[in-house]
């Protein structure tokens, strides 16, 4: 009897070790394994994205900005009809449906399907009641002005790693300012889901992305394209740039080329298409660099306004004959004359009053062969070939703008030390980078370098606007406006030789010449209506210096 | 006395503060859905937002201006008029001066 009460008495005792060891192996043991999940479960973590930065031009008017946007995802395991809801994605997104189904297999929990979705398709996806689909909200750029400055601003689009990433021009540039740091809250919630305010709440909050003010002035890029654009079917050329450059600060004003494409559907235009012609592109720049190498004999006191050159013919170089575009010759000339008539002869016995290692330094100097340094991507700069290559044809022929490569920034750069007194200029797109914070970085503007002396700016500038009064191109010039400017016809080299029939038509020039407020380069590559760029780009400069100074206020002088 | 009566205030505080504890947490607890609620209205505000300057840029875009403006008959001008003659040139050098 005693045994039992003995036998009952341990049976609970053992029993409650029992239950003592458990609760020891949960309460002890496994404390922090069930900590853990316990934590998992009732807090939770929420990436807050950054916004990318967004870019306005010089008056404050936004070129880029961000809008709402969708990914859309299928979760297979939650659709009662996968096939409908495939269906409806397909017409909806415009995705086949084979490809949307090569993506989905039985062990599918969660597929992506498309991203940047626009808010408009989201609505009508749910609109069709399809199942099984979710969303999460991105973000994606919004262009106003459409696919204006498109090579000047870039396009985003995805890296290996899916996140958005900028390419060429100022996305490209400055992704890392325009990208920000996506933030977080980690806190504790309920069963529902809703954030327990007593309990753990950390916020880091997102930094966003830098904004851009740029010295882009939206209504000159509006001229400069329309009229290029118009240029370009006018005298059917394959294609154009305009490079609109403000010779005091170095900012760009306008730039513009074409062929161009879309940002928004960059995916749909060929990859060349990308690339900036103005910064990237080179070409020879014919007549138009006669204005640099006379301002280069000017600088060494080589040659004088007053000084006669004899032009009587032809001139042989180096087992070469250099003639005049029309085959004109106008006896004893001087330096203004040279450049009204254009004269590649003329031109020639005035680089040959500078010594080889003399001319090759100011090439340099102008920036010929090397990058200005500009803030956009995939600048490039044909080379600038040393000493040892080059012959006596050569330097002959690179004094009116034949047997050189350069790029259009390159150029108006060039010309726009010409303008403001004499110094190279740092060009620049962007004015002002302005951070999260409300402070504000200003860029610019910077003078790389003098390289003319001011009153030998002001010899060649008026050289130039008599280039301009008495030249080719004098009846397209507003009447009563000081322009300075040259036209050039450059023709293009293939394989080994220079084609006949096709050229690079450009017309450089800055005004009003008393007070610069801007340098333009126009260039049309291989104008079918005429060759000349005093019949092609001329007409285009004049035509949008016109509307600039109307728009600039600028009177007649 | 003294010990009996710092014992008893300490008790009713002890009570209190638990009571006014439970009562704050409980009004809390349902603070949260009152935030979800608030968020999920400022994220609906923020992307009014969004959109609206979306519409603003888009209807201030130059090319849509220009449009509008050839539609009201508004025509590019063929020769800028100057409400003022420029200055005499001796003037006008001084003053650049």
């Amino acid at each position: 009897m005693v045994w039992r009460i003995h036998a009952v008495y341990l049976s609970i005792v053992i029993f409650f070790l029992l239950i003592l060891f458990r609760l020891f192996y949960w309460q002890v043991l496994s404390s922090d394994e069930l900590g853990g999940q316990a934590e998992k479960q009732r807090n939770t973590k929420l990436p807050i994205p950054a916004l990318r930065g967004e870019i306005f031009a010089s008056d404050g008017s936004p070129l880029v900005i961000n809008q709402e946007a969708f990914g859309v995802y299928i979760e297979p395991s939650k659709s009662t009809d996968v096939s409908k809801s495939i269906s409806a994605l397909s017409q909806i997104l415009n995705i086949p449906e084979s490809t949307i189904s090569s993506h989905i297999s039985s062990s599918s929990v969660w597929v992506p399907i498309k991203h940047k979705v626009e808010e408009q398709d989201v609505l009508r996806i749910k609109a069709s009641l399809a199942s099984g689909i979710s969303f999460t909200e991105e973000s994606k750029r919004f262009y106003p002005e459409g696919s204006m400055s498109a090579h000047l601003l870039g396009f985003v689009g995805k890296n290996s790693k899916g996140d958005d990433q900028g390419y060429f021009g100022i996305e490209g540039y400055y992704d890392e300012q325009l990208r920000g740091v996506d933030g977080v809250v980690r806190e504790e919630v309920d069963a529902s889901g809703n954030p327990i305010l007593s309990g753990n709440r950390n916020n880091i909050p997102p930094k966003n992305g830098r904004s851009l003010v740029l010295y882009l002035d939206k209504t000159i890029q509006f001229i400069v394209e329309k009229n290029l654009k118009a240029g370009i079917a006018r005298y059917g050329a394959k294609g154009g740039t305009v490079i609109v450059m403000d010779p005091i600060t170095g900012g760009i004003l306008a730039m513009a080329s074409y062929p161009s494409y879309g940002q928004n559907d960059f995916i749909d235009y060929p990859e060349m298409y990308y690339k900036n012609p103005a910064v990237s592109a080179s070409y020879e720049p014919g007549s138009t660099f006669k204005t640099l190498v006379m301002a280069t004999a000017f600088n060494e006191r080589k040659i004088t306004s007053t000084m006669k050159f004899q032009e009587d013919g032809p001139i042989e170089i180096g087992g070469f004959t250099i003639r005049t575009w029309n085959q004109k010759y106008h006896g004893e000339v001087t330096p203004t004359e040279i450049l009204q008539y254009s004269s590649n002869v003329g031109m020639v016995m005035v680089q040959k009053t500078l010594e080889d290692t003399v001319f090759l330094k100011y090439l340099s100097e102008l920036g010929i062969g090397s990058l200005t340094g500009i803030d956009l991507q995939d600048e490039s700069t044909p080379n600038l070939r040393p000493k040892g290559m080059w012959y006596e044809i050569d330097y002959a022929t690179a004094s009116f703008g034949q047997g050189i490569a350069v790029t259009p920034l390159q150029m108006v750069r060039a010309v726009s030390a010409i303008a403001n007194g004499g110094k190279l200029m740092r060009p620049y797109v962007v004015k002002e980078i302005r951070l999260d914070t409300g402070e504000v970085i200003s860029i610019g503007p910077h003078v790389d370098r003098t390289v003319f002396r001011p009153e030998v700016a002001r010899i060649v500038t008026e050289m130039m606007v008599s280039a301009v009064d008495s030249g080719e191109a004098r009846r397209l010039k507003p009447p009563g406006f000081r322009i300075a400017g040259k036209t050039g016809t450059a023709q293009i080299p293939i394989a080994g030789h220079y084609d006949s029939d096709k050229t690079i038509a450009s017309f450089v020039g800055f005004g009003p010449v008393d007070s610069p407020r801007f340098t333009m380069l126009v260039t049309i590559q291989e104008p079918t209506s005429s060759p000349w760029g005093s019949e092609t780009a001329a007409p285009i400069f004049f035509a949008t210096a016109k509307e600039i100074f109307s728009y600039l206020n600028v009177s007649p002088s | 006395m003294i010990r009996t009566f710092i014992k008893l205030t300490l008790f009713i505080m002890t009570i209190v503060l638990a009571v006014t504890q439970v009562i704050m947490l409980n009004t809390y607890s349902t603070s949260g859905e009152k935030l979800t609620t608030l968020q999920q209205e400022l994220n609906t505000l923020d992307a009014e937002n969004i959109r609206l300057s979306q519409h603003i840029a888009s209807s201030s875009a130059i090319a849509n201006i220009s449009a509008k403006a050839q539609g009201y008959g508004l025509v590019k001008t063929a020769l800028p008029l100057s409400l003022s003659s420029p200055l005499p040139v001796a003037i006008g050098h001084e003053l650049r001066l």
